[in-house]
């Protein structure tokens, strides 16, 4: 080999940098095609008429000129205040028992805040229409409110939100130093003081953290207010009465503007205070372990307790109305609703769930962790990486209505080849996957932090490929994680409605979808059996997940149990 | 009769590394001959990691060239050029028991070598380790983990060792023996090796030449007892060992004057009347109780700090400036004298024991 003078010039590449720059690439094309291209859409839109002429700031005038919308917003502000209000001092105590007491039954507790997530937003809904509505059996509880408004929408929001807010707040309580408390037994600090002094500042960004995920989801919540907002208008609901109802996708384009700003502002905040925890949580903190406190013990644990029969309440009155035969005249049960003799509704709806739930979360689960290795590991171009982590992001500050009808106008642009998949099950599970791709993406990058920066330069000295790295090291090691992002995709796949609301066909209407026709069609029994499949169906891979990992982990994480 | 200049089997040629207006390296240049042990000192953030990781291809220069068996590198990437490297923090794959982490690289190889099994145990024995091939790293202590690291880089046979401050995770006892252990394989195998570490005992323990460096620069390059004994700079005297500094002015080209005595010296190469800085080792000093008999500078001792075999006396000596003056004797020479703060003691140092330098900018 001749010996050129050759530091002139950038760095020769090799295979496996051709690789890593094919992947981003890839990424790259994935959230272009199925996110920012979509969210440009809507923005274009609002600012055209119905022909697609420019109209500049027209249709906005045109929108708020008529007073209705700020109604509405003054609406969805209330509800979204209300809800977060409510929630993050529920969950605030209810986390607080789980990580900060020697309370009984914690395991039990824990296991029973999750149990809203396996439902759609709907099911919590039509529980509290069987408990407080028109012919509930409470509905004297309510003092002559009606249900159907802001408080069947704050009850369902409460119950939808409260688990994602317990697990902020209980991995922010969980961070506690016992260096800290042992210092405040020192000098005498009495329990209340340490408690407002120490606790509660320490959880501060825990908190806001939890109050902008609550108030974000409430605000641009959609399957709540649907069924059980009666007349009351919210931003969400309005989005879909204009697409849907009057097939105006100039004006739906204006409201999801106006729904992304705030939920964009929310979102940029969020992640200032994601930094600030992570910067708290740096230090070499001792585990605090809590001493019992039986008063204090014994007064949460009846509030826990509380807490998981208001929530086994709501959702087992779903089930229980699924199953009699016709409330409330005839309590006899039986299988009846679970026919779903209504028009363009059937079990295959139901099928059409756990298909875009399966590729949903096998299609995604290898992008999601790919990308996550590009953005975590320093190869490729930087410029390129730091797009696709910021993209990465945007998911989650982008309503699912808002990307539901970016991806619809978007994909029926005259010319687009994408055009093709329009009411395919390909385009629900490209949008789906768009929509949800935040967390998972946090989660990859997380798991590979903690693998040795190193790995690929011994690779390389090795003369290892790349590929043959992942496949004998990386991805072993970050398996558990890899089977957290499968089952977090499957799960909120399954339960999604607001993302495919605009996009399903009828031969790709799914089980979500369903319940919220079947409801319309006033079949709110037929409604709840549907959800409940959901519930189920959510439930039994849920456990097939936990067997699966259990033996897989065994086999690919053998080192970690072996000290 | 003179020996036929052998090429050297490694070159480093004007090589310069920007961050920015940051220089982590600066100009530097340093070659290596086949089997040579060289190690890369200095305080952190001098640049012997940035430079390390530019002859391993994972950081890429600014500037310069790098020629490694006749072969320029300079632009290779990683897989393209020819070394094996340990890391501090091991590197270790966590999920392979330490066989498999050692076979890794042989199997992947093509068209794969034969008798890699046979290998992997060579390998085990050369460092010490048969028996424990099936463990995972997680079992293994520290200094079994480094030697799995070792085994893992010499399997592919690379013509280059590069070694991370491979030893600065370990206990004291355990860092002792490897690097003894490190520096007889080296030998044993003929491997030219370059190790970066911040530990100059380390450095002088298994160096045949150590390149001294200091914000980006090679500050100096020489063997072991070279750099003790000649520091090239006020810098490399205080990093390697310990030196006692003092300001001084050049008064003839056979003495100096301190802040309060002249002190006879050989100041040849430095201009009479210019400002330097003198220094001495603390062993090159005598100090005594101070009597009548006793010649020398009077010192006011002001701390006894026992060292195991000898022990560092702390004191004030008014005719050599302000700064403490550290002065080592060894433990018998005290023959049962207490010592206490505050003994008058008389100072001796000899004139071939004074280094001068430069006044840093001046």
């Amino acid at each position: 080999m001749s010996a050129v003078a050759g530091s002139s010039g950038a760095m020769l590449r090799d295979r496996d940098d051709g690789l890593m720059r094919l992947l981003l690439i890839a990424c790259g094309l994935f959230m272009l095609i199925a996110l920012l291209l979509p969210v440009a859409m809507i923005l274009t839109r609002s600012l055209q008429d119905a022909d697609g002429a420019f109209v500049g700031l027209a249709n906005y005038r045109r929108y708020f000129g008529t007073g209705a919308p700020w109604q509405s917003m003054r609406n969805s502000l209330f509800v979204s205040g209300a809800t977060t209000a409510i929630v993050v001092t529920l969950a605030f105590a209810y986390a607080y028992a789980l990580t900060r007491t020697r309370m009984r039954w914690r395991g039990f507790f824990r296991v029973m805040a999750m149990v809203p997530l396996l439902s759609p937003s709907l099911l919590k809904a039509i529980g509290l229409v069987y408990w407080f509505g028109n012919q509930g059996l409470l509905k004297s509880v309510l003092m002559g409110e009606s249900v159907y408004g802001p408080i069947g929408i704050i009850l369902s929001c409460v119950l939808w939100t409260f688990p994602h807010a317990v697990i902020i707040l209980m991995t922010a309580l969980a961070l506690a130093d016992a260096r800290v408390y042992e210092a405040a037994t020192a000098l005498r600090t009495s329990a209340a003081r340490t408690f407002w002094r120490i606790t509660l500042p320490s959880v501060r960004y825990g908190l806001i953290g939890a109050a902008i995920v609550v108030f974000v989801n409430v605000f641009t919540d959609f399957g709540a207010a649907k069924v059980i907002g009666g007349s009351y208008s919210v931003l969400a609901t309005d989005i879909y009465k204009e697409v849907v109802g009057q097939q105006n996708f100039s004006m739906g384009a204006v409201v999801s503007v106006v729904l992304l700003l705030p939920a964009l502002l929310a979102f940029l905040l969020e992640r200032f205070v994601a930094r600030k925890q992570a910067a708290a949580l740096g230090s070499r903190a001792v585990p605090l372990v809590p001493a019992a406190r039986p008063l204090i013990d014994g007064a949460l644990f009846g509030y826990c307790l509380l807490v998981t029969l208001f929530i086994l309440a709501i959702l087992g009155m779903a089930q229980f109305a699924a199953l009699v035969k016709f409330w409330p005249y005839n309590l006899s049960l039986g299988f009846g609703h679970y026919v779903f003799n209504v028009q363009g509704v059937g079990w295959d709806n139901f099928g059409n769930s756990l298909t875009l739930a399966f590729w949903v979360a096998s299609v995604g689960t290898p992008l999601v962790f790919l990308g996550a290795y590009v953005v975590e590991k320093p190869r490729a171009d930087s410029l390129g990486r730091g797009f696709l982590h910021a993209a990465a992001l945007l998911p989650m500050a982008v309503p699912g209505l808002v990307l539901g009808l970016g991806t619809l106008l978007f994909i029926n642009q005259p010319g687009n080849p994408l055009g093709l998949l329009y009411g395919s099950m390909s385009i629900l599970v490209i949008n789906t996957l768009a929509h949800l791709y935040t967390v998972p993406h946090l989660t990859a990058v997380t798991a590979l932090k903690q693998v040795d920066r190193e790995f690929e330069a011994v690779g390389a000295s090795l003369k290892v490929p790349m590929l043959a790295l992942l496949r004998r090291v990386t991805i072993p090691v970050c398996m558990p994680a890899i089977l957290d992002i499968w089952i977090y995709l499957f799960l909120n796949a399954m339960t999604t409605l607001s993302a495919v609301i605009f996009l399903y066909s009828a031969d790709t209407k799914l089980a979500s979808v369903a319940a919220i026709h079947l409801d319309e069609a006033g079949s709110t029994a037929s409604a709840a059996a549907m959800a409940t499949l959901m519930v189920y169906a959510s439930l039994a891979v849920r456990l097939l997940h936990l067997g699966v990992s259990r033996f897989a982990l065994r086999r690919v994480q053998a080192w970690r149990g072996g000290g | 009769m003179a020996p036929t200049p052998e090429p050297p089997y490694l070159r480093i040629t004007s090589l310069s590394k920007h961050f920015g207006a940051f220089r982590a390296l600066d100009q530097v240049s340093f070659s290596m001959q086949r089997g040579e042990f060289v190690c890369l000192l200095g305080p952190s953030g001098c640049g012997k990691t940035t430079l390390l990781r530019c002859i391993a291809g994972l950081a890429f220069q600014s500037a310069g060239s790098i020629v490694q068996d006749g072969r320029d590198i300079s632009r290779l990437p990683p897989s393209g050029r020819d070394f094996g490297i340990v890391f501090q923090s091991y590197a270790l794959f966590p999920n392979m028991s330490g066989a498999q982490n050692i076979a890794f690289g042989m199997q992947n190889q093509r068209p794969q070598p034969t008798g890699i099994d046979a290998r992997v145990t060579e390998l085990m024995e050369l460092v010490g380790l048969d028996g424990h091939g099936d463990k995972f790293p997680a079992q293994l202590s520290g200094g079994q983990q480094q030697r799995v690291a070792l085994a893992r880089a010499l399997a592919t046979s690379p013509g280059l060792l590069l070694l991370d401050e491979p030893l600065s995770a370990l206990d004291a006892k355990v860092r002792v023996r490897l690097r003894g252990e490190i520096r007889a394989l080296q030998r044993r195998l003929g491997l030219t090796t370059i190790m970066v570490t911040h530990d100059q005992e380390e450095a002088q323990a298994m160096a045949d030449r150590i390149v001294v460096m200091h914000e980006g620069r090679v500050e100096q390059l020489g063997a072991p007892g070279e750099i003790y004994a000649q520091p090239a700079s006020a810098f490399v005297a205080d990093f390697i060992g310990v030196m006692n500094f003092m300001d001084a002015v050049v008064e003839s080209p056979a003495s100096l004057r301190c802040a309060g005595v002249v002190l006879p010296c050989d100041t040849s190469g430095h201009r009479i009347g210019s400002a330097v800085l003198c220094g001495f080792r603390p062993e090159d000093a005598t100090l005594q109780i101070a009597d009548a008999a006793s010649p020398g500078l009077a010192a006011t001792l002001s701390a006894v700090e026992p060292l195991g075999p000898f022990v560092r006396l702390h004191c004030a000596v008014p005719a050599l400036g302000p700064a403490p003056v550290r002065v080592d004797i060894r433990r018998n020479v005290l023959d049962g004298q207490a010592l206490e703060p505050g003994q008058a003691m008389a100072l001796q140092i000899s004139a071939a024991a004074l280094r001068l330098f430069a006044q840093a900018g001046g």
